[in-house]
């Protein structure tokens, strides 16, 4: 994807590129909470 | 099930896909019938792109599967944000910009027109035969627990989806997948909620969750490195990136539910939406099967599951033995029920020694329950009354009839119904659409106008429904559902996400090249389909992998430039 269309103005995030590190860090939380919930129900 | 329950299945079932074919009545020209129009929303997208993956199997068979073996199936879909990522990246726009109504036609403009036909063709196989377990798969379950035809409840359930989809087309598939959606999450969070008010009242749900966890159903995440584990972080991650990858990049099923809303925008947010709650939805449903299983830890569960079967055996000569079992089992379950009550009042006291004794009794009581369970079963097979499909793919239905109230009883098996309906019509949508315009549009009617184009779409997708209909009706033994789909899936899409992969990143490769590589590998996987014992989200790799190598290494052989006459159709 170009730097254009990765830095164009979007609804809530602001630009594509932090969209998707937003997401990546939900994902990356998500696994860290299953992590947890393994440990402590294991 | 009642009338209560019939009424709510029935109202549910058919006021979503009316409601949608009336609120959306004025006529579709080309375009919105094969792929929507702008006023689909993000929210929309998203719901129907999770409605077309999420197939009845994900609500019958998955809280099975936790039944079983605990949430460490949830892994099989870490890979899946990480491609999503991708797909919004790398293939959304390039689909957006063509303004292509299938992702095949991509490859007809960037190679040629046997390339094109070759990745549709590959698809209209494989989705041709899923679409016939996705009707299949709910219909085995429902006709054995609840005595329904199985012909007439494949063939009914057939026909509501060719009716709408047909009409319709994608703008009323992406429309009523929505509200199927709303009923699905209501339906599963309704049973979530009393699976959990039916648990012991002196147990606590936390303690409830240590108990199942002393028991071994609760690791969600293992880093093992072991190849003999089934589900960990690596394979998940790994494997589910390429299944996902080849399912959301070179699937039309998915790739028409993306392209729906006709905008950049709310086609990314939709898949953005997607790869931030599946893995969440996933734990949910695989969650509700452990409750289950602890309930069924304090309340006796059948010997069988797929009590039906039982019965034949039983009516099959088999009663003297299965009488002998049923009463070692009643010791066996009092025994365990009496050991986990143990490990329940131990749990609080701190003392790990006490805790790791207790719940080694309880695992192994229970280890033994399950030998039991595994003679019956085997008891069934020499009775010659062999079961259809895996004694945990009726976990869930059994404690939805057997524990909750009437009325819920109907939206549970409406929701079953909703997902099967869901994921057949997103399919249907697909297949008419991609036999429409990458085989007859080109190849057997060159020049028919848009008209005419419609029509075909409409003939293709009622003839690929009955042609479900009839693989559902011919389906038999498919043993595991839950991973049918994604076996058949793995052997077909390896290639044709090689195909895509050539096409984006392989700049050299022309169409002669990438087309033999692709043939080729697809006979090699499925040559190590039919030979090997190589875990199945291994060939998505594979195939993806191979086909850009082979292509490169025979582009270089053959020294033709890249295809200089692409498809115009």
């Amino acid at each position: 994807m170009s730097t254009d269309a990765a830095s164009r103005k979007i609804p809530i995030f602001g630009n594509w590129r932090r969209a998707y590190l937003a997401v990546l860090a939900a994902f990356v939380l998500e696994v860290a909470l299953l992590c947890a919930f393994t440990r402590v129900f294991s | 099930m009642n009338w209560l329950d019939y009424s709510v299945l029935l109202a549910t079932l058919l006021a979503i896909p009316l409601y949608g074919l009336w609120k959306l009545r004025a006529g579709a020209n080309l375009g919105q019938y094969l792929r929507g129009d702008a006023s689909i929303r993000w929210l929309t997208i998203g719901l129907s792109v999770l409605a077309t993956q999420a197939g009845p199997i994900t609500f019958l068979s998955l809280p099975g599967q936790a039944y079983e073996s605990g949430l460490g199936f949830v892994q099989n879909y870490f890979g899946q944000p990480l491609a999503l990522l991708v797909v919004c990246a790398v293939f959304l726009p390039i689909f957006q910009r063509l303004k292509v109504f299938t992702a095949y036609e991509y490859l007809g403009q960037r190679f040629d027109r046997k390339t094109r036909l070759l990745g549709a063709g590959l698809f209209l196989i494989q989705r041709g035969l899923a679409a016939g377990i996705t009707l299949y798969a709910p219909a085995i379950i429902l006709s054995a627990l609840l005595g329904w035809r199985l012909d007439l409840t494949i063939g009914l359930t057939g026909a509501a989806v060719i009716g709408y989809t047909v009409l319709g087309g994608a703008k009323v598939v992406s429309f009523t997948q929505q509200y199927q959606m709303g009923v699905i999450f209501l339906g599963m969070a309704a049973a979530f909620a009393l699976a959990v008010w039916r648990l012991p009242a002196d147990l606590s749900f936390p303690q409830a969750l240590a108990v199942a966890g002393k028991m071994g159903k609760l690791q969600a995440v293992d880093f093992s490195f072991d190849p003999s584990r089934r589900y960990t972080i690596w394979s998940g991650v790994l494997g589910g990136f390429f299944l996902a990858l080849s399912y959301f990049g070179a699937d039309q099923s998915q790739v028409g539910r993306y392209l729906a809303g006709g905008s950049l925008e709310e086609s990314r947010f939709g898949l953005l939406f997607n790869a931030a709650v599946k893995v969440p939805m996933q734990f949910f449903i695989l969650l509700l099967g452990a409750t289950v299983f602890l309930f069924y830890q304090f309340e006796k569960p059948p010997l069988l599951f797929n009590t039906p079967a039982l019965h034949q055996a039983e009516a099959r000569g088999a009663s003297a033995s299965l009488t002998a079992l049923e009463t070692d089992y009643d010791a066996a379950f009092a025994e365990k029920k009496a050991s986990v009550r143990a490990l329940a009042a131990v749990l609080g006291s701190g003392d790990a020694a006490s805790i790791e004794t207790a719940a080694a009794r309880a695992r192994g009581l229970d280890a033994r329950v399950q030998e039991i369970r595994a003679q019956a079963r085997r008891a069934l097979v020499a009775a010659g009354a062999n079961p259809k499909s895996k004694d945990s793919d009726f976990v869930f239905l059994t404690f939805v009839l057997q524990q909750l109230p009437h009325g819920l009883v109907g939206l549970l098996v409406a929701v079953i119904f909703s997902a099967a309906m869901s994921a057949t019509a997103a399919t249907l949508s697909a297949l008419g659409s991609t036999t429409a315009v990458d085989f007859y549009r080109p190849v057997l009617r060159p020049g028919a106008d848009d008209a005419h184009t419609l029509r075909a779409a409409k003939c293709f997708t009622a003839a690929w429904g009955c042609a479900a209909i009839g693989v559902a009706l011919g389906a038999n033994l498919v043993e595991n559902l839950i991973e049918a789909g994604n076996i058949l899936g793995s052997i077909f899409y390896g290639p044709i996400l090689g195909l895509f992969v050539t096409a984006f990143f392989f700049r050299r490769v022309g169409g002669h090249a990438v087309f033999i590589a692709a043939l080729a590998v697809q006979a090699g996987v499925l040559a190590l389909f039919f030979t090997t014992n190589i875990g199945y989200l291994w060939f998505n790799f594979l195939g993806c992998v191979a086909v850009p190598l082979l292509a490169t290494v025979l582009q270089a052989s053959l020294q033709r430039p890249i295809a200089e006459n692409p498809d115009d159709a």
